[in-house]
This record gives structure tokens, sequence and C-alpha cells, in this order.
């Protein structure tokens, strides 16, 4: 039997099986029957061992290269490494579906288990409620989009298309699964919600299990964001990590709601308050997660992710609609039963600033909402008639001009940075403040003083950075321009722009976060130092073992906190650059110089991709070349009678004669621009002629362009030996072969000596001077950074890909990406300095390991929950 | 017969055997289930 067949033959068991677990668990719940709920747990495992081996008959067509399996040859090919063979598996959308079924199924299997010992009509209606997910998500396997369709006609291409070049790469490997697996758990949370309302069950015990599984949907969901981001840094070329583009605001969505609700859950599960609040945002996490799948697959936006058009889209429409309508029914029907019995009592107490946080994360939900559909919907003219009386009305309330809109509104980064910014910072303020209230009671006298001191810093230190900025910044105006220190100070504080007010506000309320943060972790580890005489360390460890919620919670508001000043170094942006260059042309980036010393070509003959190399060495303006390298470029001169390097980046190799400098020149230039992409294949020293051909053929099927960049390299070793001491001929359209030749015995000798060269050299570029014949001017290696973004062009695609290179640093990163350019050797190069990048990262990983270590199961927390279970709301904040 | 095809046709044949074990225990669950649990929820 055929991988397809037998796939095909799974599929549909899986739906059967699925379609009765179903059935089953709505029967056993309906009917308050325990066998069916019971035997609709031990479906639900079986469902799960289907869906594994599905995948294991997929991943073996995959691996095998079945090419009769329309998906295999859509998206691998024979030359693809195994990592991205096993890539491909969620590469493209049949495969994500596949994966998105194997994971529901599992973790169907995993809640089945979990609610072994309860076979009540509420597990019924939660395993029902998983069931029929994963029955929507098997009938668009079967009916739509099936990963063992096969080619009808013939058994399939003898190779495949491979796999989309951007997605070869290590952090694309491993973005998706964390990203699906977010989405697809927050259906468990979606599925306590309906079994709860379904059952109207009044105590909050619910939130217990949900709140865990909550947990690992976001952190699952965190890490798919942020590796999405590093690989977005890191990949694309534009400089940035996170663009607005509609599908990364669509995965945000449910993060948002899903943050939210780990908090709203927290009070619940503590106070049994804030029911409405639990079961609605259940809901709708789950409702956006679906929302975001159909944004991507429908490409109803125009979007980065760019995933071809979809059979799914009406299957997705029509499920939203039928999610809203069952959710907005099922908490219609019991808003009265979810009243809680008591409320909050002081808006001064927690509970009050975590609903306060939810409504800001609801709002950032609608305006990021706002912007992503607001470009679709303004392309119908009634919509955009609407739009335009809006804005003009807000015209006229706030004196300001109107212009009317004349076509579809395009809604940018910049939109969206200022919309979402403040609210982010709002959040950020309730992060610091929060842990300072306490739950179900207005501070105490001592502890209002500590809101009121907290705040009071918050305005002293937002007030220290602006003075220190405009401190440093205004004296640095000062000398360039030479203006006044203060006056130049005013001119800085009054150009001071709202991002830059953002990120003050960012940096202060940050600094506050991880400062309550840090002094409740230090006073606790203090205190037990004192108590129990244990280490740092360990008091620490157990202090987290014995209150993860408080201490692991604080963890996660460090990680945030450090993310944001990330942000914030985002929002105040030191530099950018656009510029094209040509070869040894310099930009200069924040007291650095960037010099482009030229291009070269390399191939891959692994995963068939020819890559151009731009080469540039960035060192510090005005740094002297250390007397090492000078030594260096002078042993390797034989014939110089003096290097001179006063004049950085350059240093200037001076010879007794115009002729030695001539043939020192000749033999660096063809050196560094011919010798690695072209090779000699026969030198007649008789005639002084010699062959050159291109030692990588591959590169010109994919890169024809490169025999122009060989000739014009060819041309200005010639224009360097001067008059008509060289010729060259060939290397024109199709011809990769090229013929020198030498008037004079000692610049052909010089010319071949480019060839000669081993080891690693001295001089990474050359070029005549242009005042004295007998110098040289030369770049040597290790005057300065090394850095060769590239681009790479693969023979199946035709879409290249941008390897940025960064040169990572604690305060700033360098970041370099360049393309090649219309002129003779030039390139576009985007440099940047990003700061705080690292604070950035170094806060999504705390994120992580913090989520992550949240997830383990802990003694003391096992006896929380069955506590909890028996009396919610017993808990006191410690 | 490859061994790459051996490899994943064990562990395929193990989670169908797992599969068939998880039906009939959820046959086996469901036997005589007119037995109703009215206490339960």
């Amino acid at each position: 039997m055929s991988s397809a067949v037998l796939g095909q033959v799974l599929v549909f068991l899986s739906l059967g099986l699925t379609a009765f677990v179903a059935a089953l668990a709505i029967q056993g719940a309906v009917h308050r029957d325990s066998r069916k709920v019971a035997a609709a747990g031990f479906g639900l495992q079986a469902v799960a061992w289907l869906g594994v081996a599905t995948s294991l008959v997929l991943m073996h067509a995959i691996v095998t290269h079945d090419f009769g399996i329309k998906y295999v040859a859509q998206y691998t090919d024979t030359g693809l490494p195994l990592l991205y063979l096993i890539t491909a598996f969620w590469g493209g959308e049949k495969g994500a579906l596949a994966f998105w079924v194997l994971s529901l199924s599992i973790l169907g299997a995993f809640l089945a288990r979990s609610r072994r010992d309860d076979s009540s009509p509420y597990t019924g209606w939660l395993l029902a409620t998983t069931a029929l997910t994963l029955l929507f998500f098997d009938v668009l396997m079967v009916f739509a989009s099936s990963p063992f369709e096969t080619f009808l006609a013939s058994g399939g291409p003898a190779d495949g298309n491979g796999l989309n070049p951007l997605l070869q790469n290590p952090l694309m490997a491993v973005h998706p699964p964390p990203q699906l697996l977010g989405f697809i758990a927050y259906t468990i949370p979606f599925a306590f919600a309906v079994a709860t309302l379904a059952t109207g069950r009044k105590d909050g015990a619910w939130v217990v299990d949900a709140r865990r599984w909550s947990l690992f949907a976001w952190t699952m969901l965190t890490a798919g964001l942020l590796v999405g981001e590093l690989w977005s840094y890191l990949e694309l070329g534009w400089g940035g990590y996170w663009g607005w583009d509609p599908v990364e605001n669509a995965a945000l969505l449910p993060w948002l709601t899903g943050t939210a609700m780990l908090h709203t859950f927290s009070v619940e599960y503590r106070t049994g308050l804030l029911r409405r609040w639990n079961v609605s945002l259940a809901c709708l996490t789950f409702l956006l997660t679906i929302f975001a799948t159909f944004l991507t697959r429908s490409q109803l936006i125009q979007s980065l992710h760019s995933f071809s058009g979809s059979l799914l889209t009406p299957f997705f429409l029509w499920y939203q609609v039928v999610l809203l309508a069952v959710s907005v029914g099922l908490i219609a029907w019991r808003w009265r039963v979810l009243r809680s019995e008591s409320r909050i009592e002081s808006f001064m107490s927690r509970e009050a600033l975590v609903v306060a946080t939810a409504m800001l994360l609801l709002m950032a939900v609608f305006v990021v909402m706002w912007g992503t559909l607001l470009p679709k919907f303004s392309e119908s003219p009634a919509v955009l008639a609407v739009v335009d009386r809006a804005l003009a009305g807000i015209a006229g309330l706030t004196g300001s001009v109107h212009v009317p809109l004349t076509g579809a509104v395009q809604v940018g980064p910049e939109w969206f940075n200022k919309a979402v910014g403040p609210i982010g910072i709002a959040v950020l303020a309730m992060t610091a403040l929060g842990p300072l209230f306490s739950l179900r009671q207005a501070p105490g006298q001592a502890a209002r003083g500590t809101v009121w001191r907290t705040l009071f810093s918050g305005v002293l230190l937002a007030l220290g950075i602006l003075v220190a900025l405009v401190l440093v910044r205004g004296a640095a105006l000062a000398e360039i321009s030479g203006m006044a220190w203060s006056k130049a100070s005013w001119l800085y504080l009054k150009g001071l722009s709202w991002p830059g007010v953002y990120g003050l506000a960012a940096v202060t309320f940050a600094l506050q976060v991880l400062a309550v943060s840090c002094l409740d972790w230090v006073r606790s580890v203090r205190a037990r130092r004192v108590a129990k005489g244990e280490s740092p360390w360990t008091a620490a460890g157990v202090l987290f073992r014995e209150n993860p919620r408080r201490y692991g919670g604080h963890l996660v508001h460090v990680g945030v906190a450090l993310s944001f000043l990330g942000f914030a170094g985002a929002a105040g942006k030191l530099e950018k650059k656009d510029i094209v260059l040509a070869p040894l042309e310099a930009t200069t980036l924040g007291g650095r110089n960037v010099l482009f010393l030229g291009t070269r070509d390399r191939w891959d003959g692994t995963r068939n991709y020819a890559a151009l190399e731009a080469h540039f060495q960035v060192s510090k303006r005005g740094e002297p070349v250390s007397d090492d390298v000078v030594e260096r470029v002078r042993n390797e001169a034989s014939g110089a009678i003096g290097v001179d390097g006063a004049s950085p980046p350059f240093l200037k190799v001076r010879f007794s004669s115009e002729a030695a400098a001539r043939e020192y020149l000749v033999t660096q230039t063809a050196r560094v621009t011919l010798a690695s992409s072209l090779a000699l294949v026969g030198a007649d020293q008789s005639r002084r002629q010699v062959r050159l051909v291109v030692r990588r053929p591959e590169v010109l099927r994919v890169l024809p362009e490169t025999l122009r960049r060989f000739s014009d390299a060819a041309k200005i070793v010639v224009a360097g030996a001067g008059g008509d001491r060289l010729s060259l001929k060939g290397g024109g359209r199709g011809d990769p072969t090229m013929t020198v030749t030498a008037t004079e015995d000692g610049v052909f000798q010089a010319f071949l000596a480019g060839w000669s060269s081993k080891g690693e050299q001295a001089v990474l570029a050359a070029r005549p001077s242009s005042v004295d014949k007998t110098v040289v001017e030369v770049v040597a290696a290790g005057g300065g950074l090394a850095m060769s973004p590239e681009v790479r062009f693969y023979v199946k695609s035709e879409n290249p890909t941008t390897e940025v290179e960064i040169e990572p640093g604690l305060l700033t990163d360098l970041y370099l990406a360049a393309t090649p350019a219309k002129g003779a050797g030039e390139v576009n190069l985007t440099a940047m300095d990003h700061p705080m990048m690292s604070s950035l990262w170094a806060g999504a990983l705390v994120i992580l390991l913090a989520g992550s270590a949240l997830l383990l199961p802990t003694r003391r927390r096992k006896s929380r929950i069955v506590s909890a279970v028996k009396d919610p709301g017993s808990e006191v904040v410690a | 017969m490859s061994v790459t095809d051996l490899v994943f046709a064990v562990l395929a044949a193990g989670a169908l055997t797992l599969a068939l074990r998880a039906v009939v225990r959820m046959i086996g669950a469901a036997g005589g289930s007119d037995c109703e649990d009215k206490g339960a929820g």
C-alpha cells in the first residue's frame, strides 16, 4: 500500500472516530452517562494515536521523497537537508493542517487522561468541545486540503520544487511549531469555558486547570512570536524585527487576550471574582486564534507571509461565525449564573488593577484589529465614506484641518507604533504598580505610602533620564554646531519627537518594574537567609518552588521590562543609513567608518544557491591602524620603501619607482578581485597572454549578471596597470572566458602573481593614489572589524534571500544588509545602529525560561490546587 | 525495504496498535452504557 493511500485511509478513520467520540461525549454529558464520558476519553486517546500514525506516514513520504504526493513535490526536493525536510512537514498549508490535527489530538488525549477520574457531564462537555474542534480540522483535511493528494495523470515529477528559501533557516525551522501549538492549546481553556457554561457550574474550580493550559499556550505563543521576531531581524534585511505585518498582528491578538486571561484567571482562582471576564476571554482568545489562522491563510490582506491561495477561507469564515454565535449564546444564557458573589471593593486593589490591565489589553486588540482590517474595509466606498465622515467630525472637534480621503486608507508601522505604544506603556505602568497592591482590600497606610513613593520615584527617574539625555545630546549638538550648550540643549528638547517621549516613558516604567520585582525577591531572599541561614541561590530556588505564582510572575515581569527597554531602544533608534556604495567608498555610522571593500561570489552545492557576499571593514573613525597591521603590510610588500598608517582606514605603501608601485597594485587588485572567482587556464609566457575562466559556472546559472561583475573587476585591474600595458578581451554577454594580454614582462608577472599568493593575506583592497604615482593605497586585514552580509540566489526560487550581518553589542547592535545595486560593483547598503537589542533578547529568554519553569509541577502547587478546588477563593495573597 | 522504511513502519505499527488498544478500551468503557450516573457533575 502506498503512503498516499495509507495516509488517506488513516485520515478518514480519524475523521470517523473523532465524530463518534464527539457524539459519545455529547450523549454522555446530556444524559449524565458516566460510561459514555469515560469511553469518549479513551476514544480521544485512540484519535491521538491515529494522528501520530498519520503524521508518521506523511513524514515518511517526505523523507523518502515520494513525489507522487503533491504536497511532498510542492515543498521538498532531493537536495533538501534532513532538518528542512522535517520543517517541510509544517512548511505548507496542508502540512500545517496535519500538524494542527496531530497537536490538538495529542493535547486532547492528555486532557482526557487528566480527567480519567472524573466522568461527570462537565468532563463530557470538555471532551465534546475538544473533539468537535478536532472534527472541524479533520473535515478540512479530508474535504478541502489533504496532504496526501496525489498526481492523477502521472506518478509525479522526478524532483520536487523545494522549500521556500526564506524558510530554509534554523530559526524558521523552529518558529512555526510553538506558534501553532500556542494557537492550538487555546482550544483547551475554551473547552473548559464551554463546559462551565454548558453545565452552569458555579464554582471557580475550572480556572485551576484552565490556567495551566493557558500558561502552556501563552508560553508557546510567546516563544513562536519571539523566534519569529528574531528570524525577521536576522533574515529579512529590512532592519527591524516587528513590521506590524497583518499576519504578525493576527498572531498578536490572541497573545494580548491570552495575557489578560492569565491575570484574570489568577484573580478568580484566589477570590472567585471576574467569572464573566474569564469565560469571555477564554472564548475570545480561541476565536482570535481561528481569526489569525483565517487571516494568514485567506490572503485577505497583503502580507509579508506569502501563502498560496487557499480553499480553506470559506470554512474558516463560517467556523468563526458559528463559534461567535455559540460563545455569545452560551455566555448570554449563563450571564446571571456567572455573576460573582462579591464585587471589587476598592479601586486601589490588585483585582481592580488586573481589570484595568485587561481593559487596556482589549483596547490594544481593538486598535491592532482596526489598523489591520481598515485598509481592506476602506476599499469599499461606503466604508470609506463613513471613515471620512468620522475623521471630519474629529477634525471639527479638535479644530484641525481635515483632508478628505480619496482612496483606501493605508496604515503603516508608524500608525501602529503611535497607537499601540501608549497602551503598552500604560500596561507596563500597571505591571510596576500591581505587586504593590493586595487582593480584596484597599491598601493600608504603609502600603499607600509605598505606592506614592513608587510613583514619586518614577517621576524623579523620568526627570533624571531626561536631564541626562539633554546633557549628553545637548553637549554633542553644541560640539557639532558650535552653538551655546544651553541653546543646543533647548533645541534638542524641543525636537524630541513622539518616539523619544514614548521611549522615555517606557524606560522609566521598565526600570520601575525591574526595581519592584527585584526588590521583592531581594527582601524575601534576605528574610530566608536570616531565618534559615540559606545561601542566596538556595533561598531564591526555595522561594520559587514555594510560591511560583508570585516569584515566577516577578521573573516574567522582569523579562517584560527588559523587552520594553529593547522596544524603547528601537523607538530612539540612533542612526540608520540606506546608501549606494561603490567599492572602496565608505559611510559613517555612530562614530564608525563602514568601508565597502567589494563583492565576492560563493556557491553552495548542497543547498543549490549562489551567494553574493559584500565585504565591509568597520573601524572607529580616526582610530590609527595598529603597528602590527602596518608591519604585516610592510613585510608582504616587497620593494616598498615605506608604509604610512596616518590616514586610516587606508595605508599608503610607498615605492621607489612608479613601475614598482604599478606592479604591486596589479598583483593586489588581481588577487583581491579576480583570483577567488576566476581560474587561470593557460599562461603563454612568450605572448604574455593568459586565459581566465569562471571557477564556479553554477553561479552564472542563477546569477548571470555576475559575468559583468567579473568583467568590471578585470577592467579595474587593467586600468591599474595604466596605459595599454594590459588589455582585456572576452567576458562579454554569455562568454565565461576572458583573455588578458600584457605588453610588459614585469606587469605580466605581477598579474600572474595575483594567483600565486597563498594563506591569509595582509591586504584586503588596493587602489592607486590620486596624488603620487609611487604610492598605492591599501586596506589592511586586521585594520577593523570584517563584516560580510550576503544575498542568496537559489536555483529553485525566483526570490533571493538576504543574510544580514550583525555585530552584537551590550548596548548597540551594528546591523548591515547589502543587496546588489545597478552600478559596476555597487551595493545598496542598509546600515543601522540598533540600540538595546541585547536587552530585548535577554528579556525574551527570561520570559520563556520563567514561563517554562512555571509549567513544571511542584508538590506545593499540587496541594494548593486541591485546596483551591475544594474551596475556591480560600487563598490569600502572600 | 530500506532502514528508513523499516523504522517508520515499526513506529506507525506501534501507534496503530496503541490506537486499537484505546478503541478496545473505549468499547469496553461504553459497554452497558444504559447505566446512568446521575450523581456525577
